[in-house]
């Protein structure tokens, strides 16, 4: 009689093991797989895919498509389309920070003024401006291109913290206006600050009335404000 | 045009396989190159995470998936998207 004596194998340990190799398997032919598509740039890797979503998306705008009609610096088209995607995250209330801190280091204020002006729909109602001025597309080229040069100086963004500095802000914003004598100077609120932002356009007004006429739009819950210069007609 | 593959799914351990075929590894939290130095994003210059990448073909750019760089990266190729 013989015995063998060989331990019979563990069915579980033996399954275990196998299925272990084959997820390895699997996991060894899949990224090999993978790798072969990306060397032949058939495929490309994301974490989120949502936000080349949005990015897409904000680039089939007509808002953006008039834009890079007028603009063509790309710094102005990175900041604009970011501006756009900082309007749907504040529409579904998504923390904006982290981006508006990425727009500040690499573009600093200046960045997040443009970003702000795409946020808050100031483009087309400053086309709609320079629309009805009856300028030629020349001249509304040049001057959409001279505000993004000079958009710290001729847009001014209200916050909730001006709130506590209302007369050092208005003193700011009419000291902007007496300096650099734009056709238009414009206020908009940010962040839910449209009371504060109304009550210094109105100051503002206040002081440049004789040389400013002030429109206003209401857009969702923010406020924007138009200082028009008025045309002198006396000879 | 490329195919977008999500890794919303993917393990870290299959990450750290894939970008090391592609010539980059990771120390499970950030992407490094070969000598372990941390990755910085060509656009943002911030080191990227392992858990927010996109990685493209051609040279294998790998940047942080934010809007900031994916609007920068559009803007110099264009929407080479599927």
């Amino acid at each position: 009689m013989s015995f063998n004596n060989s331990v019979p194998p563990d069915p579980i340990e033996s399954i275990t093991k196998g299925t272990v190799k084959a997820v390895i398997d699997l996991t060894s032919e899949k990224i090999n797989e993978y790798i072969e598509k990306f060397r032949n740039r058939k495929i490309a890797f994301v974490d989120d895919p949502s936000i080349i979503e949005n990015i897409k998306k904000q680039r089939e705008k007509g808002e953006w498509k008039l834009f890079t009609t007028f603009i063509k610096d790309p710094k102005l088209h990175i900041l604009f389309q970011t501006g756009l995607t900082l309007r749907d995250f504040e529409e579904e209330r998504k923390n904006m920070k982290p981006l508006l801190d990425k727009i500040y280091k690499k573009y600093d204020l200046k960045g997040i003024h443009v970003a702000w002006f795409a946020q808050n729909g100031l483009f087309g109602k400053y086309c709609d401006y320079l629309f009805e001025s009856g300028l030629s597309m020349e001249d509304i080229s040049k001057e959409i291109n001279q505000l993004f040069k000079d958009i710290d100086n001729r847009v001014f963004f209200i916050r909730k913290t001006h709130g506590n500095k209302i007369r050092q802000v208005v003193g700011e914003i009419v000291a902007k206006i007496h300096t650099f004598n734009p056709n238009l100077f414009i206020i908009s609120s940010i962040g839910g600050a449209s009371g504060i932002c109304e009550r210094i356009t109105i100051s503002v007004h206040n002081k440049i009335k004789p040389l400013y006429d002030c429109e206003s739009y209401h857009k969702k819950r923010k406020k924007i404000f138009f200082l028009v210069k008025r045309i002198d007609y006396e000879l | 045009m490329q195919e977008l593959i999500s890794m919303n799914n993917m393990s870290i351990d299959f990450k750290i396989a894939l970008l090391d075929r592609l010539g980059f590894n990771s120390d499970g939290t950030f992407v490094l190159d070969k000598k372990g130095k941390k990755v910085l994003d060509k656009y943002t210059d911030e080191p990227i995470r392992i858990n927010n990448m996109f990685i493209f073909p051609g040279s294998t750019i790998i940047l942080d998936n934010n809007p900031l760089s994916i609007a920068s990266f559009m803007e110099e190729h264009g929407d080479v998207f599927q």
